[in-house]
Formats: C-alpha cells, sequence, structure tokens
C-alpha cells in the first residue's frame, strides 16, 4: 500500500534526523537542520493521513507545522549567530561550559 | 459542516475576549518601538497594564458552567481561568524587575516587554484548546516567544549558550511531541475533537494497535521537556546562570505553568487509551521530585540552586496532573499559584542580595548576617516558604498533593513529599547557617555603586526600590499562602466540571467492552 | 490522479531517495558548508509526491516556505562561520554514541513492523471534509477552514511569526547603549 510506503519514508526520515541531533559532535548548525528535518517528516505524516482519509485537515495541520518551523529556524539561526559572535566557534564541545 | 457568519461569532465574544488584551496591547508597543529611538518608558506601563486588564476579566465572568463558542470550539471552565490567570499574575510580577534590570544595564530592549506579553499570550492559548489542531499548535506558541526573551537580556557567552541550549533542545521536544499527532489524527479517521477521536479509535477497533500506542508515548517524551522534569531538566538551571537575575524566571516560570496547563488537555485525551500510561509520568515526578532536592545540594553558585526547587515542584504538580479526579486538578492549581510567588520571590531577593555582594557564589556570601542583618534575612526567607514551615506553603502544598496521589491510588508518589521535604530543609538550614555565622564571605557593597551604572532617575530611592516594591506582594504572598491554602483550594475543586470525567468514563466503558470482545 | 501502480512506486522511490540522500548528508557530513545545501535539497525534493497524493496546496506551501524562506538563510548563516582551513576531523564515537547509535537503529524495526501490520483498511473518514477535485477548490476549502472554524489554531502561529521576526532582528543585532542622558557628569560614587 502506498500509505505504508510513504510512512515508512517518513520514519526513516524522522530516525534520521534523532541521530543528528543526539549523535551531532560536530556542529550546532547541524542540530538546527535536525530539527527541520524531523519537522519534514511530520510534515508527512500529516499529509498522508489526509490523501488516506481524503480530509482538509490534515493539509491545514500540517501548513501550521510549516509555519512553526519556519518560525523555530529565524530564532535559532539567529540565537547561533549571536553564540558565534559571543564565542568565536560553532562547536559543541565548547556548548558545555555551564554542567551540574 | 454549516458555515458561520459573522454576526454569530459576537455573542460568544466573551469566551476569548481576554486573550484579545495583549495582541493590541503587544502591537502598540512595537509601533512605540519602532516610531520611537533609544529608550521608551511607555512600554514598561503598557506591558504591565495589560495583564492587569487580562486578569480582570475571567475574575469578572467568574461563573459556574462552562460556556462553549461553537464558532471556534473553544470549550472553558473555571479551571482554565485560574490557569490564565495564574499566567497573568505570572506577567505582572516580571514588569517591575525587568524594568529595573534593562534600565540598570542600558540595554536598548524594548522589545522585552513585547516578548513577554506574546509570552503570556501564548501560555493563555492552552485554555482554548479543545482540538487537536490548537493542541499541536499551543506549544510552540507560548516557547518560541520565551525564547527571544531569554536570548535578548545580555550579549555574554553565558546567557548566550544557556538561550542555544533552551531552543534547540527546545525544538527538539517539540518535534518529537508533534510526531504524536498524526497518530491521533489519522487512524480515528480524521476527527480532531477529543471525543470524536476516541469515537473513531472505538469504531475502527485499532485501541490495541501499537500506532495508537506508540502516540501516547511519543506526545509524553517531548512535552515533559517544557515544565523541566527530570530527566530533560537540565536547560532550567543553564538558563537560571545564564541569564540577569531580574529576568531569569520568566522563560522558566512560564514555560512550567503553561506546559501544566496543556498538559491537563493532553492527558484528558490520552488517559483512556492506554490503562498504564499514567506509569511514565509517576516514574519522571518521583525522579523529579527527589533529584531537584538532592542535585541542589551540591551546586555552589546561589542562581543555579534556586533552579533546582522549581524542578522538584514540578513533580508535585504533576503527581497531582496524575490523580486525575477534581482534587488532583485542584492540588494542581494551588501548587501552581505557590509556585509562581515562591519562585518571582526568591529571585527577586536573591538579586537584590547579589547586587549588593557582587557575586552568585555561595561561599563568598558567608557571614553576611554581621554586615547587614536585613539584607541576610532576605535570602534566608526565599527558598523556605516550600520547605516545610508553617504558615509558610509549603507544609500546606504537599501533604494535600500526597493525599490526592493516595487517594487516586499512586501509593509510591504518597511517601516522596515527607522525604524530600527533609532533603529541603536540612539544605536551606546549611544555607542560613552558612550566611548567619561563617566567616570568609565577601565583603558587602555599599548599596547603589555596586557595578558603577547608575540609571539617571531622579528619585533617591532608585535603583532597588522597584526590585522592592515587586518583592512586596512576593513576600507576604508565598508566607501566607499556606493559610489561605483552604478557600483556593475548595473553589477551584468545586469549579471543575465533572462532565470531563464523565465523558471520560463513558470511552473507558466503551474501550472496555472493546478489548473484551 | 490515477497511475499504475510501478509508475507509482517508481516516482515514491526516486522522490524519496533525494530526501534520504541529503538528510543523511545533513547529519554526516564534515564540513558545515555540505550539509547546508544537502538540507535544501532534502526540503525542495520532498515535496515532488505531494501533487500525486492531491496535496496540491502542500506542495507549493512546502517549496515556498520550507525550501525558500527555512533553507535559504541556514547557508548564508553557515557560510562565515564555517573555517576551511582547519578542517575538523570526525570524532571518533565514544561508547555514549555507540549506545545512542543502537538505540536509534533498534527503534527502526518496531516502528516499521508497526507501520506494516496496522490494518489500515479498518480506517474510513469520519467527519467527510472532502478534499475536492481541483486544485483551486482544495485551496479555496483550506481557506474557508482557516478562516472560520480552525480560527483559533490559525491565528497564534501568524503571531509566532511576528514574534519571531522581531526576536530573530532583536537578537542578532549589534548592542546598541540607549540614551547619552547616563554622561559621566551624572554618575554618582558615593
Amino acid at each position: 500500500m502506498t500509505a505504508v510506503n510513504y510512512l515508512t519514508f517518513s520514519t526513516i526520515l524522522f530516525l534520521l534526523a534523532i541521530g543528528g541531533v543526539l549523535l551531532n559532535s560536530q556542529n550546532l548548525f547541524i542540530l538546527l537542520m535536525s530539527i527541520e528535518l524531523m519537522l519534514l517528516a511530520v510534515n508527512m505524516n500529516f499529509l498522508v493521513f489526509s490523501v488516506l482519509l481524503d480530509d482538509m485537515m490534515g493539509q491545514l495541520l500540517a501548513l501550521f507545522i510549516l509555519a512553526v518551523a519556519a518560525a523555530d529556524s529565524a530564532m535559532g539561526l539567529a540565537i547561533l549567530v549571536t553564540t558565534y559572535r559571543t564565542r568565536g566557534t560553532m562547536a559543541v564541545e565548547y556548548a558545555t561550559g555551564m554542567k551540574g | 459542516m454549516t458555515e458561520l457568519g459573522f454576526g454569530s461569532r459576537l455573542p460568544y465574544g466573551s469566551t476569548i475576549s481576554p486573550e484579545c488584551i495583549p495582541i493590541p496591547s503587544s502591537i502598540i508597543i512595537l509601533m512605540i518601538d519602532s516610531t520611537h529611538e533609544g529608550d521608551t518608558y511607555w512600554s514598561y506601563p503598557i506591558s504591565l497594564t495589560c495583564p492587569v486588564i487580562g486578569i480582570m476579566v475571567p475574575l469578572s465572568q467568574w461563573r459556574e458552567e462552562p460556556i462553549i463558542s461553537p464558532a471556534c470550539g473553544a470549550q472553558t471552565n473555571t479551571c482554565d481561568d485560574i490557569f490564565q490567570s495564574s499566567i497573568l499574575l505570572r506577567s505582572i510580577l516580571r514588569a517591575p524587575l525587568s524594568a529595573e534590570h534593562f534600565q540598570c544595564t542600558e540595554m536598548a530592549v524594548t522589545e522585552s516587554p513585547f516578548f513577554a506579553l506574546a509570552a503570556t499570550l501564548g501560555g493563555m492559548f492552552p485554555r482554548c484548546a479543545s482540538d487537536l489542531v490548537t493542541i499541536s499548535v499551543a506549544p510552540e506558541r507560548s516557547s518560541l516567544c520565551l525564547h527571544p526573551s531569554s536570548g535578548c537580556t545580555s550579549r555574554d557567552v553565558r546567557p548566550s549558550e544557556a538561550t542555544v541550549k533552551y531552543s534547540l533542545l527546545g525544538g527538539t521536544s517539540s518535534s518529537i511531541l508533534v510526531h504524536g499527532f498524526p497518530w491521533l489524527y489519522g487512524p480515528p479517521g480524521g476527527e480532531v475533537q477529543p471525543w470524536g477521536i476516541l469515537n473513531g479509535i472505538v469504531e475502527s477497533k485499532m485501541q490495541n494497535s501499537a500506532g495508537i500506542s506508540i502516540a501516547p508515548v511519543r506526545i509524553m517524551a517531548g512535552i515533559v521537556f517544557k515544565p523541566s522534569l527530570v530527566p530533560y531538566h537540565q536547560w532550567t538551571p543553564d538558563v537560571y546562570e545564564g541569564s540577569p537575575t531580574p529576568v531569569v524566571a520568566f522563560p522558566p516560570v512560564t514555560s512550567k505553568v503553561a506546559a501544566s496547563g496543556l498538559a491537563t488537555r493532553i492527558f484528558n485525551l490520552l488517559s483512556p487509551l492506554s490503562g498504564e500510561w499514567h506509569l511514565l509520568p509517576e516514574i519522571l515526578a518521583i525522579l523529579s521530585t527527589i533529584l531537584g532536592n538532592l542535585i541542589a545540594i551540591a551546586q555552589k553558585s546561589m542562581k543555579r540552586m534556586l533552579a533546582y526547587p522549581p524542578i522538584s515542584q514540578i513533580g508535585y504538580i504533576t503527581i497531582g496532573l496524575i490523580a486525575g479526579n477534581p482534587s488532583g486538578y485542584a492540588s494542581m492549581l494551588t501548587y501552581t499559584l505557590f509556585h509562581i510567588f515562591v519562585n518571582l520571590g526568591a529571585l527577586a531577593r536573591i538579586a537584590l542580595f547579589s547586587s549588593r555582594t557582587g557575586t552568585d557564589s555561595i561561599r563568598d556570601c558567608a557571614g553576611s548576617c554581621g554586615q547587614d542583618p536585613l539584607l541576610a534575612l532576605r535570602p534566608t526567607l526565599s527558598p523556605s516558604p516550600l520547605g516545610g514551615f508553617p504558615p509558610l506553603s509549603g507544609p500546606f502544598g504537599k501533604p494535600y498533593s500526597s493525599w490526592c496521589g493516595r487517594q487516586a491510588g499512586l501509593y509510591p508518589l504518597v511517601p516522596i513529599g515527607p522525604l524530600t521535604s527533609v532533603i529541603s530543609i536540612y539544605h536551606h538550614s546549611k544555607i542560613i547557617k552558612l550566611l548567619m555565622g561563617e566567616r570568609g564571605g565577601r565583603k558587602l557593597a555599599t548599596p547603589r555603586t555596586i557595578n558603577k551604572r547608575i540609571p539617571s532617575l531622579s528619585s533617591p530611592h532608585t535603583p532597588e526600590s522597584l526590585i522592592e516594591l515587586g518583592t512586596m506582594p512576593r513576600v507576604v504572598a508565598s508566607t501566607t499562602l499556606g493559610l489561605t491554602m483552604n478557600p483556593v483550594t475548595t473553589t477551584a475543586r468545586d469549579n471543575i466540571p465533572n462532565q470531563i470525567f464523565a465523558h471520560t468514563a463513558t470511552i473507558l466503558m466503551d474501550f472496555g467492552e472493546m478489548s473484551s470482545e | 490522479m490515477s497511475s499504475p501502480e510501478s509508475v507509482h512506486d517508481a516516482v515514491l522511490v526516486s522522490s524519496a531517495s533525494g530526501p534520504a540522500l541529503g538528510s543523511l548528508g545533513v547529519v554526516s557530513l564534515v564540513n558545515i558548508v555540505h550539509p547546508a545545501p544537502s538540507s535544501g535539497s532534502v526540503s525542495a525534493c520532498i515535496s515532488l509526491p505531494h501533487p500525486s497524493m492531491n496535496a496540491d496546496f502542500a506542495a507549493a506551501v512546502q517549496i515556498l516556505i520550507h525550501a525558500g524562506a527555512v533553507n535559504v538563510p541556514i547557508p548564508f548563516a553557515a557560510m562565515p562561520v564555517s573555517q576551511p582551513q582547519y578542517p575538523h576531523p570526525a570524532k571518533p564515537w565514544t561508547v555514549g554514541d555507540g549506545i545512542t547509535s543502537a538505540l536509534r537503529t533498534s527503534a527502526f524495526p518496531p516502528l516499521i513492523n508497526m507501520i506494516l501490520y496496522t490494518s489500515w483498511y479498518r480506517i474510513f473518514p469520519i467527519v467527510l471534509r472532502n478534499a475536492g477535485s481541483s486544485p483551486t477548490h482544495s485551496v479555496q476549502r483550506i481557506g474557508s477552514y482557516s478562516s472560520t472554524e480552525s480560527l483559533p489554531p490559525f491565528e497564534p502561529p501568524s503571531i509566532v511569526l511576528l514574534v519571531a521576526l522581531v526576536g530573530a532582528i532583536t537578537v542578532a543585532r549589534r548592542e546598541q547603549v540607549i540614551g547619552q542622558e547616563t554622561e559621566p557628569a551624572l554618575r554618582i560614587d558615593d
């Protein structure tokens, strides 16, 4: 069934993105991009169900999730730029100054 | 569905008007900011007036029956009004502190009241969240407005690191949370109203399928970040330590209160889906209450230490949430009110204390009682309200919460309250002993010259007057709220409508019949 | 739109490989400059199957917002912070990384199992909100829903976008010191 194919694909995308968040040891930008990938996978899920049910609400929900993803990425980028300006590096290992 | 004309929405305007008050005020603040150069002091009074007006609306509309608005589907009741009022109260208490801070540090951040109002609006929004679409949008609504309000306060290394952790990890948890919602939308057949979702699951006989069982797990895994339940709590101490003291408490406390309100809605929806749904929140509540008190003992920074009691307090609030009966919700609401007053009061007092000592290390404050007894009294009073001395709030709030847990059959949670009270009393006595007796601390600076940046206000009572003014109601509330707890709890319990629980019971019976077939 | 099953599968495979490879590139490439366009290609390619799923509006919105507004600023911000003269060597995995990766990989079979063994034929739409036959009709229906029934969930994202706009500018701009009224003459030392 096509729904199964699309859902499998979005699950693969989501798990890859989770791996990008948890296993990222290089750069904070990868974290931001992985969050966008996760939200893309969620969008795909909503659209698949919307098509399966021939329903409008799924597309509406996907639109809202997309707006939230855009806002999140704008804020995340601004915060990362500020971090780079203060710290001079975007490496993940330097983002652990406060511990405990 | 028939289309509704604009005219039919007007009679239901009273349902959503509290949310309509912050919107014009935030736009006015933006317009003032964009048309005036330099600092504009008008934004602070506006950001204070708006929540005051907002809090009067639900108080004036105090009612017994919930109002249903078919135009937007919002079904609100007094329980939601109390949550909303607590968010607005939070915003009122924040205003003097942040005004003081931004004047002292000369940062041109007039946008800060705008972010605070937007975050307040976002926190009020779950009140209206009765369908899946609104519930899926609501968490982001408040948290995305809190990221800039924590990020715009300072340009140093530590605040930016704290904001990075808060925003990126918050984004991850929101994505995981939202990933559970398609499985509540699709398999039940495209219905977005909660009862429709549950009916759809029953009718399509999918209540035992793995897809429906995994959705609550994902949703819970995503939502526990916002109230900073263990093990997702690490962002809270970093935000406390990184941000300037007067403004630090706004993002975490608002996030916790808004998340509690939203979790109420979500758990109402999820509870019929699986009989063991409360196992995970139980474990997290126990871990939060215990670890929140234990890790605080090891802290060396006063601000970082203050981050851990709220983590344990959210564990108590979760107990009331899991209990799921009217007493549980009442205990949750009461404890949320305590939480707001106590945390803001503690931070305000620590702000005054730190401005004189110039440090936030606990060790450096040793012996300050000998130099200025009144000043040393402030942090003494600050963390102990929830510690357990009558007539403070602690000995009334915690037993009530444990009693609700026992009533609901959550026996592992019951002994946690007394145990953690003992730990927190021990810890606070250590700090009091350090302040009162020991030597080796820093010499206290004379007031008003601590960092050489004096605001140019002409009144002789500056710079601490606004913080002191803001601290006074908090001191009164956090130390005497325990005495007034009974009327608060009774009002909350009597006004939570039983129809939520009646409907849930009907669905549970359907599930039971289906499972036994 | 009806197409033979094999053509449909071929479309799916070709349009899914783009995002899959791109997302692998995002999470595993070392130099920051390379994941950025991979992320853009993911967003662009993922909207390819949408028209065949009768989700034309979603495809258009995906391209415009996600690929255009989200993924285009990311390379612009990534360029100044990349350091090509110090190629960052890939750090060796620790034990924790290994455990996390094993957990993530082991989460894959149960999820796929769940998808494969769910009885999708039992799902039927309860509320008939027909998506509409033509693209303009579906866009009209989405517009009418979002301005009548779904108005409360529709307004907050608009405020969120406004706050994100103001917030991004406020956070990332250079610090300004307010007012020249705090002149040295007014700084009092007791």
